[in-house]
């Protein structure tokens, strides 16, 4: 892999997004992840009613077909879970929540063993937590507070 | 994904900008996706070697381009 990887902000009307380029201020994306700008702070259900919690929603990630295989997805959702364990210092997020748009994004992160979850038998939504994300190796060198902070 | 606009690069605690002024959301699942939710959050997993491997392969990448944004 390169080294040219640059991020730019794009902000989208539904979500904000990260785009990976192959060299900086080169238009050609060729990789992006997309969060919701609003932060989950409660889910609802039918049988129980509201229950808080902060999540972070990971709405897409998509790699350039030209691109695939050099663990480019991977490492964006690295770099998401850097930017979650910083933001999770100081809101209450418990957590990326992200919605699969089919069945093969699904087998995609499951496959890969990376920690996310089903939330349910058949669900689409996966569920990686914070708390799983602060037992990763040199976390400590991000600077966070302890955990239960 | 919405139309998108070119933006400049966001400071290094980029969701705090995003989140800014934001309200959040309830958001509405089934129960047994409720169930889900609290239940790992509850008992979280300790990272899978490939997680573990995939983070310790980023921190590298990251620290060997550092003006690259990763």
């Amino acid at each position: 892999m390169d080294d040219f990887f640059h991020f730019e902000a794009l902000k989208g009307k539904d979500g904000y997004s990260w785009v990976v380029v192959p060299e900086p201020g080169s238009k050609r994306v060729i990789a992006f992840y997309t969060i919701d700008p609003d932060p989950v702070i409660g889910i609802e259900d039918d049988e129980y009613g509201e229950y808080p919690v902060g999540l972070v929603l990971l709405q897409m990630l998509g790699v350039d077909k030209a691109y695939m295989g050099q663990g480019i997805g991977t490492r964006l959702l690295m770099r998401m879970i850097k930017q979650v364990l910083l933001v999770a210092t100081h809101r209450s997020i418990s957590g990326i929540l992200l919605m699969a748009l089919n069945q093969k994004a699904k087998d995609w992160y499951l496959q890969r063993n990376l920690g996310f979850r089903e939330i349910a038998p058949e669900s689409m939504r996966l569920l990686l937590p914070v708390a799983t994300m602060r037992m990763l190796p040199e976390v400590a060198d991000l600077g966070l507070p302890p955990e239960g902070f | 994904m919405g139309k998108t606009t070119a933006k400049s690069a966001l400071p290094t605690n980029e969701l705090d900008t995003v989140f800014k002024g934001r309200r959040g959301r309830v958001l509405k699942v089934s129960a047994a996706e409720a169930d889900g939710i609290r239940n790992i959050l509850a008992n979280p997993n300790p990272p899978t070697p490939e997680l573990k491997a995939a983070w310790e392969d980023y921190i590298r990448h990251a620290a060997d381009n550092p003006d690259s944004n990763w």
